[in-house]
């Protein structure tokens, strides 16, 4: 049996969602997103559209970790580096993959746990592959973040971030890559996230459900062709998901060649000073966006537009955890007023009319 | 598989982070370093890659223990004391400083280390597994979030630290082996604050802020792109750096015991730590320590002035826990140059007019060697001999009191009241308020030494939350422990090795325990009757701040009124203080007191609850000058006779039997004068149901006598 999506080009509207995933995929390291925004927004329809979008990437043949064949040796698993000792590594191509983090995951299912019956029977160390094990090199969702133990959330950031999954339990200890984009969701009036936590993904997008009454009607109409013939419905976007395949694969080959210019660093550092934000993470985080669209719009510099997709991004899950006492629907108007002064700043750099970066001193 | 750390000399700025840590790392005795600051300043980073620039140490080689060759056999692990009695000397190797880190999520065996099942399994060894605290031996121990690390473990790392040694009992063996380490830990204050026993722990403390300066924030962004990009690269291009770094520490390291200390230095220090008035002879220790091993650094072999500052500096932050020294320090000092000379760096003048300004208070200064040294000797003995027995902890000096913005907040806070009604065009400023409120509240939590995070129930089940421990199952065995299974069998075995496959007898089964941290139901019953609208309204205040704390631990928190004839629910159990606040303004006041019906709403939602969540703690705070004056069986009838009144508390005590049954925590907050009526005693009366309350249902009362929102808060949370 096979799951049928709903096709991600069909999904109207939810734009900055829309681009913040797509945007992770291009660039993984941009450390994931955070959906936020009430009970049938489409969150989760976004999330799991997704899948028919991913692009293909190369494993190795009976990977449990899907090693990358093209890793530096000492970045595969150790299994995968038994294997390069005797030979190269057998590859196979396959999609990348969505795995889903249920709500009531424990330790063990996540991390993975010890292979009792391997123990037992031959006195090996082994491991049962948990969900971060199944996720590397593709995406984790955690439906209803907010809801999850705090150490479960934290061990999922930590292996995010480093990329890789330390178990250390029962007098064991073992080490799998575990690279993975996390795409988290939360009804914010559920509960809110740890500062600390909401930080370190890379983007939140806020969701709102339209309130026009067209678009709301557009969209009534195409779930109800979707879930009357899914199957026809999914051939007649076919051809809008071919193109955007494309250029997801495209914008992931160019993505490093982007060239980011001097002034936008500099550009992204005022912008977050300014918003109060102390986290370095928001700048870094912000010039990985800016880029990853540059190169999903086929540009080949990051330019100002890229700046304003990203700044939407970014910034409100960051504003809010820095500025205690700012109401939700400051935090909008706020970034916006900030960004667009700042534009205002740097404008003579962006075409090229000043040709330096105001006083820049090379990083030495 | 193998990571790159993002190079130490990569690192902009944050130099007194970077300083402290190879301090640390030249003189260990130091004792560690806390960090403290915001998320995304580059903390965990720092710490990571200051294992890239450890220099070697000499250990026995094979040891996971890091056992020092050099050591007395009695500082020896028990293997390499066996190995020492066979073989008559321990082979050495090198290898460098270890960094452990410490997860969250640890556990004790982790920790302490356990039996190695392996082992046992595959050859019928009894051999132990080193911890944590094993491999960090010598080496640096790291705590990210140490303030949200479980007491018990705490206790734990506490015990070694103080000891120097780890001391393994478990089923089967027990161990003991050294266990020296630099502490290092990393915290945000905002998610809660260190009990003081830990953050004596630490030698120093150095607040980190993350760059405001855009320029800066712009280089530190390439370099981490860079670094992101490719980072073997960057490793490699750094590599230089980072061994001449090495070397210097390495170099630092050894020349630290021939660094002179000039003698009037120890006069200096001990000045500058009776003027800020500390009375720990500790913290002149760790100044004379910084100081020298800052020296080292530099490959000195004299304290200058620079070392004085920087000592100062890096250990009084600690102490005050203030911004007294970073007022008259802050921007004066740039130690780039330390690790690598800046030249653009000119404010060597401001730099030193603080030590100045110390030193010139000291007759003779700091380079008059013995011209007037004799009166502050004299002054000194007398210092030193008063001080002596103050070895002991210090009460923590905090100071903020009169000085913090927080406070102003508070003290309009305190001054304006505010109405319930006028709620709605000053949400945004309210919100700030219970930051201010919070902020408070920390620090005073900080004095009374009082965790919150401790005191909340911690809850065992048999599926949710962390492995902590096992036991035998009751019934089918579900979730094994198998560790704790297979140790109990081979115990049993006692040695003798296992065949393979293992087959283990059901008796020898443990099942795992987890544990978690119970969120709190709060359940709110507010007296809205006439006599008591005033403290009502400024009662908001308190559910708001207490809401704002819950919010984090995912508390829930619900609000029920009585006024008139009939009690309300105004907020179901939720957890959201946009709803709260939404609500928290209908409330108005009336002229009836029907406590009965809202306590039985109470224990209504009480049931219903624990349908939902079975874990969660309830508590019941009642809000109420208890002069309760309307039955439940006769709603319509307001008690007038002291007949009434009496049923009145037959009625309550009946009441609150049930919230005792329910098994709900009840807290009652109430004036000490309060309602009157002169027809009869109605101070017996109220006093007898509070009386009920305390004694039945075991409830705190807090009396109050001027309604102080801010000790409010204080002794409530304390309840929790």
């Amino acid at each position: 049996m096979k799951n049928i999506n709903f096709p991600f080009t069909a999904i109207l509207g939810q734009d900055a969602m829309k681009r913040a995933l797509l945007l992770n995929v291009i660039d993984p390291k941009i450390g994931g997103v955070l959906l936020t925004g009430q009970q049938g927004t489409g969150k989760s329809t976004a999330v799991r559209s997704l899948v028919d979008l991913l692009p293909e990437i190369e494993v190795t043949a009976g990977c449990r970790f899907a090693c990358n064949p093209n890793a530096e040796p000492e970045k595969l698993c150790n299994e995968c580096q038994q294997r390069l000792a005797k030979g190269p590594l057998a590859r196979e191509s396959r999609k990348m993959r969505i795995i889903d983090l249920p709500l009531g995951a424990t330790e063990d299912m996540v991390t993975g746990s010890l292979d009792i019956e391997k123990v037992l029977k031959e006195g090996l160390k082994s491991l049962h592959a948990g969900l971060l094990a199944k996720a590397n090199r593709g995406i984790l969702y955690v439906d209803e973040v907010n809801l999850l133990q705090d150490h479960l959330v934290d061990l999922l950031l930590d292996s995010a971030a480093s990329g890789l999954n330390v178990i250390e339990r029962e007098g064991v200890s073992l080490v799998h890559p575990a690279s993975f984009i996390l795409v988290g969701s939360m009804n914010p009036e559920e509960g809110e996230l740890r500062p600390q936590i909401s930080d370190r993904f890379g983007l939140e997008v806020g969701i709102f459900a339209p309130k026009d009454p067209v678009v709301r009607a557009e969209i009534t109409k195409a779930v109800l062709a979707f879930q009357a013939d899914s199957k026809n419905f999914v051939e007649k976007s076919a051809p809008a998901m071919d193109e955007l395949r494309t250029r997801i694969a495209r914008a992931r080959e160019t993505v490093i060649g982007v060239t980011i210019p001097d002034y936008i660093y500099q550009m992204v550092s005022q912008i977050v000073v300014d918003l109060g934000i102390h986290s370095q993470r928001a700048d870094i985080t912000f010039v990985r966006c800016a880029r990853a669209n540059a190169a999903f719009e086929g540009r080949d510099a990051v330019s100002e537009e890229d700046l304003e997709t990203a700044v939407d991004l970014v910034f409100r899950h960051r504003l809010r955890a820095f500025d205690e006492s700012i109401l939700p629907e400051q935090i909008e108007a706020k970034i916006h007023e900030i960004f667009n002064r700042i534009k205002k700043t740097f404008s003579g750099f962006a075409d090229g009319s000043a040709e330096q970066a105001p006083a820049h001193t090379a990083s030495k | 598989m193998k990571t790159f750390n993002f190079p130490f000399t990569c690192i902009l700025g944050q130099d007194y982070m970077k300083l402290g840590l190879l301090l640390n790392v030249i003189d260990p005795q130091i004792g560690g370093v806390l960090l403290e600051g915001k998320q995304g300043t580059g903390k965990s980073t720092t710490v990571r890659s200051v294992a890239d620039v450890l220099p070697d140490i000499e250990v026995v080689q094979g040891c996971p223990n890091n056992c020092n060759p050099l050591a007395p056999p009695n500082e020896l692990c028990p293997a390499c004391q066996a190995r020492l009695k066979k073989e008559g000397k321990l082979p050495t190797s090198h290898k460098p400083v270890p960094v452990v880190n410490l997860p969250l999520g640890v556990t004790e065996e982790m920790i302490s280390g356990s039996l190695n099942v392996e082992a046992l399994v595959t050859r019928g060894d009894y051999e132990y597994t080193p911890g944590l605290l094993a491999k960090a031996h010598r080496g640096i121990l790291y705590i990210d979030e140490v303030n949200l690390l479980p007491a018990h473990l705490v206790n734990l790392l506490l015990d070694a630290a103080s000891t120097g040694v780890n001391i393994v009992e478990r089923e089967g063996f027990s161990i003991s082996h050294p266990a020296r380490f630099i502490l290092v830990g990393s915290m945000n204050l905002e998610e809660g604050d260190l009990r003081p026993q830990i953050s004596d722990r630490f030698g120093l403390k150095v607040d980190i802020h993350a760059p405001t300066d855009p320029k800066m924030r712009a280089k530190i962004t390439r370099a981490v792109f860079e670094f992101q990009e490719h980072p073997a690269k960057v490793v490699a291009r750094e590599r230089g750096k980072i061994e001449t770094l090495r070397a210097q520490l390495q170099e630092a390291r050894q020349h630290l015991d021939s660094v002179e200390i000039p003698p009037n230095l120890y006069m200096i220090f001990s000045r500058i730590v009776t003027e800020l008035e500390l009375p720990s002879q500790r913290f002149e220790m760790k100044l004379v320590r910084c100081a020298r091993a800052h020296a080292a650094l530099q490959g000195r072999l004299k304290i200058n002035e620079d070392d004085t500052v920087i000592a100062t500096y890096l250990v009084l932050e600690l102490a005050l826990s203030t911004d007294r020294i970073k007022d008259i320090l802050e921007n004066r000092i740039n130690v780039t140059e330390i690790i690598e000379p800046d030249p653009s760096c000119t404010d060597k003048e401001s730099l030193y007019s603080f030590i100045q300004s110390i030193m010139a208070k000291i007759p003779g200064g700091p380079n008059a060697d013995g011209t007037g040294a004799e009166d502050p000797n004299n002054e000194n003995g007398e210092q030193s001999g008063e001080s002596t027995p103050e070895l002991i902890i210090p009460p923590q000096p905090i100071d903020i009191d009169d000085s913090t913005p927080d406070l102003t907040d508070l003290n309009r806070l305190k001054d304006e009241k505010i109405s319930i009604g006028d709620l709605a065009p000053i949400e945004a400023e309210f919100q700030k308020r219970i930051t201010g409120v919070l902020k408070k509240f920390q620090s005073d939590r900080n004095k009374n030494d009082f965790s919150g995070r401790g005191r909340r129930t911690r809850i065992t089940s048999d599926q949710k939350g962390h492995y902590v421990a096992y036991r035998r199952p009751v019934g089918a065995p579900k979730n094994i422990a198998f560790d704790a299974t297979l140790r109990e069998y081979l115990i049993k075995q006692g040695g003798r090795g296992v065949q393979l496959p293992v087959r283990i007898p059901t008796e020898d089964i443990r099942v795992k325990i987890f544990q978690f941290k119970a969120p709190i139901s709060m359940f709110f019953i507010l007296d809205a009757s006439g006599s008591m609208r005033q403290v009502i309204q400024q009662m908001a205040d308190v559910i708001l701040a207490m809401q704002a704390e819950g919010y984090k631990k995912k508390d829930k928190f619900s609000l029920i009124v009585f006024r008139g004839m009939r009690a309300h629910v105004l907020i179901r159990p939720t957890i959201n203080l946009n709803i709260a606040l939404r609500n928290i303004r209908s409330i108005e006041g009336d002229s009836c007191t029907p406590m009965a019906k809202g306590l039985r709403k109470a224990i209504e939602l009480v049931k219903l609850e624990k349908h939902k969540d079975k874990d969660r703690a309830p508590v019941i705070i009642v809000c109420s000058d208890c002069g309760a004056n309307v039955s439940e069986r006769c709603p319509n009838l307001i008690a007038g006779v002291e007949e009434d009144y009496k049923a009145i508390v037959d009625e309550l005590r009946e009441i609150t039997r049930q919230v005792a049954r329910v098994g709900s925590k009840l807290v009652v907050i109430t004036p000490k004068k309060g309602w009157t009526t002169n027809a009869f005693d109605a101070v017996a009366i109220t006093r007898s149901i509070k009386n009920n309350f305390a004694h039945i249902a075991g409830a705190e009362v807090f009396e109050y006598e001027n309604w102080d929102p801010k000790s409010m808060v204080i002794s409530l949370k304390q309840e929790l």
